[in-house]
């Protein structure tokens, strides 16, 4: 028993340390979404729950300690052999999306769960972190002749819009976050910056048709600008009281009343005003119980994230693959993070992103853990300083020339 | 430029503009706090805060002695919101549920629920009480709202109906005293603020702004209970037993105008407002007037004595009973000669009134009339009281003064008419009638007392005492023996009016009338007593007199000078001990003070039995006199409306001196 105990002490204690800013900022982000939607959770419990709002808190917490194993869990897997495996992963989520499409046909209005064993999760989270790992590995794969669109791009664009495709069609905020930071990592990677910005030019004419198309979209889009642009929509949409203008107006209330220093913990008034005050409007949530000064908070945590993963993690990862990976998964958790607060403040569309480690919601938690855990992972394993010992050279791993 | 350096210039590019958002978040951020922060801040605020009116409770109805008339209680209405999780599955069996509670068809329930306005509110019940609402909430179901409120119970249901008034599905009074003391009753509603989400539900806001609710103040009325179920108990007999359709009766204390009792037949149920017809509802003691009759010779009467027309003792010509006055014929009940002033009021001859009437000069006439309160409102604080009609003189016909002098050609409420009489009772002053006797806060001090007041001297003291004996006469030997009650003195005058239709005054259409004081000599009460298309008989000395006295007889047991007063005045009039062994026969035992069987009677002298009987409100007939041998009903049954004494003068003794009724 003590031997086995010995030697995973010496397992762990045998590997480099991890990155401790990145550790520190999520606990510190993970105990900030606690007490935050504590609160912020009063109002679904009232009305859909028994009243009480700690059974629902218990779920958060139990998600978060969750999400925090499995970070520190995967930090002491290898991030190559993850990468070994992202390839079936990627497919494997795909599956579970196609098979909620499909139960989703004959069930009424899409879905985006599975529930198994009376545990609901959204397969799109898994299917993110697996596409961005896959396109990680093709990017390292492919660095010999990276500039070539046929042999490098195409088939990265045949895996990612394969992704998005089964994401995209009811959570087009989540494909456009998703495509924005792999194009980012791409760029990142040496692809051609004309290919990616012909991509570029293609995508806003397809944006363009789409929204022309739907008066559902350009109701939205209208909404955002609070100008009438089309024809074709119908005004009432943009009128409605709950409509985006009016969340968009709710979250503003939620600052302005908070002012600098806030109107206190679990004094919040817009959590009765905001939908998902827990989940898409936390930001906004913390700001009005905390004022600036806990909304400026959460963004240094994410611009610390941003900094420490590009800065250090990915610019000391051993070989392309880590810092590829470090690029993608800090981009996307920073992104997701600074989405999330421009959305709560109005200065972005209103969509349903969660603020990772803060929002209530279990699925994005773990992705965001196993994001973290690889991050912390490529940490352990840096090389010090740029000049430092070289690693093992392999044929997929060689050190970059 | 090597690969490597290529990504790492690439990466730091990309780092560049990510770390621009966070820029702009936080200035888009500082310029909500600080450029548009106090506009916003109102907004949500605003938004957020409501206030809600927390209701105050209507004060009571309290009669003279604090017994409560009208009081609050707790009602619950009853909404559903249908598009609730759960309801579909329970609503056959809800609407059962309901139905069997309350009593209202399932149908009705489905239909409202079906036709509803709004999609998520529809009304089903108002006013569940305390018991059906805990019963509703036992059943569990989903999407039901119960509101409280308070609901008005008048708890002697049709008592002082007409008094009390009503209130509306909303509490606002719209009759009787609930609607003159609608705004003190009511009180003001107090105001919480409270905090609102966006569905529109109210939380609780600790700290919070409170206005408590300033109470509806309970209003002390000058009517007796025991007074007026006594007054009400008799009129309705009366009209019972004359077939009448309607009738009205009023006491008040003729000393300050205050209502002893006011009751009118038909009546309602102020608790169902809605299930009487709307002629049930009215107060006819003030709303409606009628040609009196010869209750308005008081008029005349008063105008000649006082001027030094006539005085009570002076010989009135009235002939044969017929006279003609400007080409129209008036007639007596019979003929009744050469009698004095007096006999006219007592035996109510019209044309010896109008003959003395036609000595009165217009203005003098008109003058009296108007003193006596008649042409104007009494300004009692009901509502709908109507003035009547006295025309002036220079509107008046040649026959006019005439038909005045007995009770034509003007109109009166009887309210007027009593008040009026109140005046001769108490030496001239014409009073103002009130039923509210003081009001209260809701903690019980007082906020506001009537300080009753007379109005004017409408005759002079001297002329009022010359009256009365006349209208005492009226009682003891003129029309109106049947109000007569032994020992008490009572001072009255009947009345028979016929009422105009299609342009003949109808017999079938007759009001009997009679309105009198007692004792004659310290009046305590004033009572009128109105029936309206009697059938019997027309004549207000045979249908109207015998409801004023079982009324008087029923009253004054509760008056205890008035009660020590006609015992003395009864062993004086010589009821002399019965039996020599006065001391242990039954006729000096105590009889039961308040029961409600006949008591074994016989043996007792017939006075008393008598006395005790109509107390309590039972017509006595008597055979014989002396001591009860005989009584039907037997001992123990419960009180009839009706007794018939058998009675014989036992030897030893003198014979008892009891008059005939």
């Amino acid at each position: 028993m003590s031997a086995v105990l010995d030697k995973l002490t010496s397992f762990i204690q045998d590997r480099a340390p991890a990155d401790k800013y990145v550790v520190w900022v999520v606990l510190a982000l993970t105990g900030a979404g606690v007490v935050a939607v504590y609160s912020a959770i009063t109002f679904l419990a009232e009305t859909k729950g028994g009243g009480s709002p700690d059974p629902l808190l218990l779920r958060h917490v139990a998600h978060a300690v969750l999400a925090l194993s499995v970070m520190g869990a995967v930090s002491l897997v290898d991030y190559r052999t993850l990468a070994r495996y992202s390839r079936i992963a990627l497919i494997g989520a795909l599956g579970l999306l196609l098979a909620v499409k499909i139960v989703g046909l004959f069930s009424d209005g899409p879905d985006r769960w599975i529930r198994f064993a009376g545990i609901g999760f959204q397969p799109s989270d898994l299917a993110r972190v697996a596409l961005l790992m896959y396109v990680a590995v093709l990017l390292a794969q492919k660095q010999d002749y990276v500039k070539d669109f046929t042999r490098s791009f195409l088939p990265i664009l045949v895996w990612v819009f394969g992704t998005i495709a089964l994401i995209g069609v009811d959570d087009l905020s989540t494909s456009l976050v998703v495509l924005m930071v792999i194009m980012g990592m791409c760029f990142v990677g040496r692809v051609s910056t004309l290919q990616i910005g012909g991509l570029g030019v293609l995508g806003a004419l397809l944006g363009v048709v789409l929204i022309m198309n739907s008066p559902n979209r350009a109701a939205r889009v209208e909404s955002y600008l609070g100008v009438k642009l089309f024809s074709s929509t119908q005004t009432e949409y943009v009128m409605n009281p709950q409509g985006e203008g009016y969340q968009a107006r709710q979250a503003r209330i939620a600052f302005a009343m908070g002012g600098l220093t806030g109107v206190g913990p679990g004094k919040s008034v817009q959590r009765d005003f905001l939908p998902a005050p827990y989940n898409d409007f936390i930001f906004a949530i913390v700001a009005e119980e905390y004022g600036l000064i806990g909304a400026f908070a959460l963004l240094m945590g994410f611009c610390i994230l941003l900094f420490r993963g590009y800065l250090r993690i990915a610019r000391d990862a051993p070989d392309p693959l880590g810092l590829f990976l470090g690029v993608g998964f800090t981009t996307l958790v920073v992104t997701y993070g600074f989405v999330h607060a421009g959305v709560a403040c109005g200065l972005l569309p209103v969509t349903g992103l969660p603020m990772p480690f803060v929002s209530y919601g279990g699925t994005s938690m773990l992705a965001n853990g196993i994001m973290m855990g690889v991050l912390l992972n490529i940490s352990r394993q840096s090389n010090g300083s740029p000049d430092a010992s070289d690693p093992p050279a392999g044929p997929r791993n060689r050190p970059l020339p | 430029m090597t690969p490597k350096d290529q990504i790492l210039t690439r990466m730091y590019v990309v780092l560049t503009l990510l770390s621009i958002i966070p820029l702009f978040v936080a200035g888009q951020v500082g310029w909500i706090v600080f450029v548009q922060g106090e506009a916003l801040q109102e907004q949500g605020q605003k938004q957020a805060r409501s206030t809600v009116d927390i209701p105050a409770m209507r004060g009571a109805i309290l009669d003279r002695d604090g017994r409560a008339l009208a009081i609050n209680t707790a009602r619950y209405d009853l909404a559903l919101d249908p598009t609730v999780d759960g309801f579909a599955e329970q609503r056959a069996s809800f609407f059962q549920k309901l139905s069997s509670l309350t009593g209202t068809p399932a149908a009705h329930f489905r239909e409202r629920v079906e036709e509803r306005y709004s999609p998520q509110y529809v009304r089903l019940y108002r006013g569940l009480t305390e018991e059906q609402r805990e019963q509703v909430g036992s059943w569990g179901i989903p999407g039901l709202i119960l509101t409280p409120r308070f609901a008005r119970r008048y708890s002697y249901e049709t008592t002082a109906a007409h008094v009390l008034g009503h209130v509306n599905a909303d509490g606002e009074g719209i009759a009787g005293l609930e609607l003159e003391y609608d705004e003190a009753l009511t009180g003001t509603p107090g105001r919480r603020v409270v905090k609102r989400d966006r569905s529109g539900r109210i939380k609780a806001f600790v700290g919070g702004n409170v206005v408590e609710p300033d109470h509806g103040e309970t209003l002390r009325l000058t009517i007796d209970l025991v007074l007026q179920s006594a007054l009400e108990d008799e009129l309705e007999r009366g009209i019972d037993e004359s077939d009448a359709s309607w009738g009205t009766a009023i006491a008040m204390d003729p000393e300050d105008g205050a209502i002893l009792a006011l009751a009118n037949r038909p009546t309602y149920n102020p608790n169902r407002p809605g299930a009487y017809r709307s002629s049930a509802r009215r107060n006819i003691a003030i709303t409606d007037r009628f040609e009196p009759g010869s209750t308005f010779k008081l008029v005349g009467a008063a105008a000649a004595v006082e001027q030094d027309v006539v005085s009570m003792n002076d010989s009135v010509e009235t002939g044969d009973g017929w006279a003609v006055f400007h080409g129209y014929t008036m007639k007596d009940v019979a003929a009744y000669g050469t009698i004095p002033f007096k006999d006219v009021i007592a035996k109510s001859s019209n044309v010896g009134m109008a003959k003395t009437a036609s000595k009165i000069e217009r203005g003098i006439f008109y003058q009296y009339a108007r003193n006596l309160g008649f042409g104007q409102p009494t300004y009692i604080d009901l509502p709908g009281e109507v003035g009547g009609v006295l025309k002036k003189p220079d509107q008046w016909s040649r026959t006019s003064l005439t038909s005045m002098s007995i009770g034509y050609e003007v109109a009166v409420t009887p309210m007027q008419l009593l008040a009026g009489y109140s005046a001769l009772a108490n030496g001239g002053l014409l009073v103002e009638p009130y039923v509210v006797q003081e009001r209260r806060s809701m903690t019980g001090e007082t906020r506001w007392r009537n300080e009753p007041d007379s109005i004017r001297r409408a005759l002079d003291q001297e002329t009022a005492e010359a009256l009365r004996p006349a209208f005492e006469r009226v009682v003891t030997e003129g029309t109106g023996t049947e109000a007569q009650i032994d020992g008490l003195p009572i001072a009255g005058k009947t009345g028979t009016a016929l009422k105009v239709s299609g342009g003949h005054y109808s017999k079938e259409q007759a009001r009997a009338s009679f309105v009198g004081f007692f004792p004659a000599d310290d009046p305590e009460v004033a009572l009128l007593v109105i029936i309206g298309e009697p059938r019997t008989s027309i004549y207000g000395g045979s249908v109207a007199a015998p409801v004023f006295r079982r009324i008087a007889e029923r009253w004054v047991s509760s008056m205890p000078e008035v009660v020590d007063r006609m015992v003395a005045a009864r062993t004086d009039a010589g009821a002399r001990p019965a039996s020599p062994a006065s001391a242990s026969s039954p006729a000096s035992r105590a009889l039961p003070e308040a029961v409600d069987r006949m008591p074994n009677l016989s043996g007792y002298s017939l006075r008393r039995a008598i006395f005790w009987l109509r107390s309590r409100g039972v017509d006595v007939r008597v055979r014989g006199s002396g001591t009860v041998t005989q009584q039907a009903p037997d001992p123990g049954t419960p009180l009839p409306r009706r007794a018939v004494l058998t009675a014989r003068s036992d030897g030893s003794g003198p014979p008892a001196s009891a008059p005939s009724d």
